[in-house]
Order: C-alpha cells, then structure tokens, then sequence
C-alpha cells in the first residue's frame, strides 16, 4: 500500500519525505477544515512550495478542505483553483457546495471525499461521483464486507483508509459534538448508569482494526493512511507504525499471522508512547 | 393539514405504531416514523397502512445513513409502503437513498434529514438553496433550535424542529447488541439508557445506535412543524399520549 500522512509544518514536511511518505496533505488555517488540534500550514506560498518540494521526489501533495465551507466557499474555491494552477494532485472535500463550484472548473486534480462524509453505500458514491469525486476516503466505521461494494465500484473512484488500530473514533466522527458536555472526548469514556453497573460505547478491539486492515487491503484499498495529531511528534510514531504494518501486509501472510505481528508491534508502539509519557 | 398554522406531529418508535390510540394519532398533522438513526429500525407497509387505518393524517418514514445492503432492503421495503400509501413524506438522510428516489420515486414528497442537516445548516446559503430546489427537498429536519436563525427569512424551505432530544453523537455499533449488524432483532426499541457524563452534572441518553441530549425547544421563528419524539420522555422509554 502507498502510505499517506497529514502535515502541519515545514517540520513535518522535511521529516515524512525523508521517511518514504507517498502522499502528503496540509490544511491552511484561512480554509475550515477537520483537524482535532493539530496544525495547519503556512501560506498559499508555503504551499505551493511543499507541492513542488513532494513532486521533486516524485510524491503527490493534496490540500485539506474538509470541513463545511460556510463563509469561506469564494475564499476556498480561489485557493484551490490557485494550488492547482501550481501543481497540486487534489483536495480533500466534505462540503457538497464545494465540489459544485470546482467540478466545472475542470482542474484536472483528484477529489477526494473525506471519511467524514456520509458515503456508506454504492449509491451514495454514485451520489459523489456525479459531483466529480475520484477518490474516497472510506469512512473508519465500515466492515470490509459493507466496504467492499464501494471499493469495487466500477465508478473509476478509488479508496484509501486510516490505519484505524492507531486512530479510530468510536461514534461518527464527522458528526460529534461529545466533547461540549465536558471538553472531553466521551465516547471512550465509562459511564455508571443508575442500577445497571459500568457502559461504554461499543467499540472493535485493536485485533479486529487489524483483521479489518488486512481484508480492506485484499479487497484493493491501495493507500494507507496517517491523519494529523495534536500531539507534536505522534503522526510521527502512527507513521512509522503504519509503515511496519505495511511491511507485513505486503508479504503475503495468512490473516491470523499478520493479525499478530501486527498487534505486537502496536503492542511495541504502546509501550514507546507509555514511556514517552512518563519521562515527561 | 392545518395551513398558515404551526403543524404538530409526534415521532414513535415501532411498538408505538399499535399502542398510540387513535384519538392521539388524529390530532397529529404528521406521524413519524422508523429513525433517522439506524437503518434496522425501518417500517413496514404494514406499519405505515395501520398508522393510517387508526386515522394518522399524514406519515413521515425516517430513514438514516445506510450501508448497501441496508439501502437495498429499504428500497425493497419503501417500494410497496410508496406503491400502496400516497403521500407519504420520506425523510432523507443517506445520499443514495436521495439518489434513488430521484430516480425511481421523483414524486415523492422528502426532507432532509437531522444528520444531514447539520452539515447543510451551516453551508453556503446560495448553495443550499439551489441543493435543497435541485432536489426537491421540501423541508429541513432539525433538532438545531439554536441554528434556525441563520437560515434567513426566506430560506427555500420548510423547517421542522424535532425535540426534546438533540442529537450528540451516533456510532454504527450499537449500544444495546454491543455490535455492528443488520440483524439486531430491534432489541432498543422501548428502551433508552440515560448516562451520567463524568464530571458533570449532564446526562445523555442513548436511544437506539445514537446519543442524546434534552432540551427545551422554545419557539424559534421560521418553524412550520414541530416533531416531538415520545421516546425522550422521562428518558426510560416511557410514553405519555397526552397533549
């Protein structure tokens, strides 16, 4: 699988392409976009920049427009149509209004659905290829079997995933709005209903995220990949732990076996980051 | 339908369809029914000719984000309700399902739907517009009291404001089989799980596959129906048919 990853700076940037990243996207901070504290990138210019920098190296640069454009529609497409005009591979869109105004535009780039966009079903991405999508990002939430008709589409739209072992959100997370009751993320949390002793919200087990991977990747998903962190230096870490799933992936393993090695080496990724924790 | 007026309709869950006397069914404009949350949870014709023997005026079919084989057994299930009962109004939240309605079903009266809602209530005002005509939506489902006000005075469309539960979050897991599946045997039905939130004074409640909050809808201007859902009440499930 080719392994994408976001991008917050020039940091960043210099960093993933050194580590093999075959896909980069940023967001910019005067375009709303999803990005749970991470950073966004510098200037059109910086972006422009990184385009060509990623295109040097034979790599391709998309630009994160994924969240509802609302006041920023004429702002956002202008932007787009200027990044394209400079080189880059494709945008990254939720907002309906948006693909209206760029597919007649014709900017010959890929537009991908973000995964918080509600494409569950063949028709839906029926739906999003009339509106000039090429490639979705599958939302986290789907089983490879309720995946499968949307990867093999015969629409022409391809796929990529997250590397959901390493991040997974356990309701729809283009549509939560948890985090207003106590600044926190609740779905992980554990609740003590009256009389009915501890409830969490549902969630797969990190083994199941890897048997998922594995049946995602034989079903043809080509493009792994590693989202934005708040945290400084842990798209770093989910990187390189994408990068070693790969690995396995790619060497043609039964799906018990790869499920665990994999799982070791998250187990591995754990125990770094619980010790990062305590040495700080 | 009362006209100039403000509409009044009542969302019920599944096993309300044989409990709700008559009498409450009549004084609706609309009933609702099936959810706009999991699509397990759609009704039948069956459903839908029974609501309208015991004298609901008018129903409204919720329908969710569906998986393909979820969408294609609404589409199997939808076809003899559309076929048998007209009027029936279709609340739409999945993209694919708008899609196959348009082109099997054009006549179909539809809304958009509380989930999709939240993304287009905060879009570009023009684009709306034109989405909600091109697609000859006729109303927007909300639970965004707060939000209406940002439509304008003319937005193109009706507004139907749900309550007293507002929409937090939703997960393809549910919480009552503890698993994602298009088989659950409708075991939420009847049942909601309030949820102390940590740290807070708050509550959630969980009703089928999403979470809710209460509140207190007022009156914002704009609105042409008001929805009220039977199953936040006293957030056990329990139902009153009064008022």
């Amino acid at each position: 699988m080719k392994i994408q990853v976001g991008i917050g700076s020039e940091e960043e940037l210099e960093y993933f392409l050194a580590a093999g990243a075959d896909e980069l996207y940023c967001g910019s901070d005067a375009v709303p976009g999803h990005l749970y504290g991470g950073e966004n990138f510098g200037s059109p210019a910086d972006i422009a920049g990184a385009v060509r920098l990623a295109h040097r190296l034979g790599r391709k640069f998309y630009f994160a427009a994924n969240e509802i454009q609302a006041g920023a529609l004429d702002a956002t497409v202008r932007l787009v149509k200027k990044l394209a005009a400079r080189g880059l591979d494709g945008v990254i869109v939720r907002d309906v209004s948006l693909l209206e105004r760029l597919k007649p535009a014709a900017l010959g780039i890929e537009y991908i659905l973000t995964s918080l966009a509600p494409c569950y079903n063949d028709r839906a991405l029926e739906f999003y290829a009339g509106l000039g999508v090429t490639r979705l990002a599958l939302p986290e939430q789907l089983l490879p079997r309720e995946a499968e008709p949307l990867i093999k589409n015969g629409l022409g739209v391809g796929t990529e995933m997250f590397l959901t072992a390493r991040e997974y959100c356990v309701v729809l997370n283009g549509l939560c709005y948890l985090k207003q009751f106590n600044g926190r993320c609740l779905c992980r949390a554990e609740f003590r209903p009256a009389g009915r002793g501890k409830f969490v919200m549902p969630r797969p087990g990190i083994a199941e995220h890897f048997g998922r991977l594995y049946e995602l990747r034989r079903l043809g998903v080509p493009v792994l990949k590693v989202g934005r962190h708040p945290t400084k230096g842990y798209s770093r870490i989910a990187f390189s732990e994408a990068q070693a799933v790969n690995k396995l992936l790619e060497s043609g393993l039964p799906k018990g076996k790869f499920v665990k090695l994999a799982l070791g080496c998250h187990g591995r990724v754990e125990d770094f980051l619980r010790k990062c924790e305590r040495e700080n | 339908m009362r006209k100039g007026k403000l509409e009044k309709a009542a969302a019920l869950e599944l096993p309300d369809i044989r409990k709700a006397p008559p009498r409450f069914l009549r004084e609706q404009d609309c009933v609702y029914v099936g959810s706009e949350f999991c699509q397990n949870l759609f009704p039948s014709a069956a459903d839908v000719g029974l609501l309208l023997d015991k004298g609901a005026r008018r129903v409204a079919v919720m329908t969710s984000f569906m998986v393909t084989e979820g969408l294609r057994r609404a589409e199997k299930a939808l076809l003899p309700v559309l076929e048998k009962f007209g009027g029936v109004e279709v609340v739409v939240n999945d993209p694919g399902l708008l899609l196959y309605l348009e082109k099997f079903h054009p006549e179909v009266p539809r809304s958009m739907g509380r989930l999709l809602s939240r993304d287009f209530m905060r879009a570009d005002p023009a684009g709306r517009k034109e989405f909600f005509r091109k697609h000859r939506l006729s109303a927007m489902e909300t639970d965004e009291a707060d939000m209406i006000r940002n439509l304008g005075p003319a937005p193109g469309f009706r507004v139907h404001l749900h309550y007293p539960l507002k929409y937090a979050a939703m997960s393809r897991a549910c919480p009552f089989v503890r698993r994602t599946t298009l088989n659950c045997g409708r075991k939420c039905q009847g049942r909601a799980l309030r949820l102390p939130v940590p740290d807070s004074r708050r509550e959630i409640f969980a009703v089928a596959n999403a979470y809710f909050f209460e509140y207190a809808p007022g009156a914002p201007a704009g609105v042409s129906r008001l929805v009220r859902h039977l199953w936040g009440e006293r957030g056990d499930g329990g139902r009153s048919w009064g008022g």
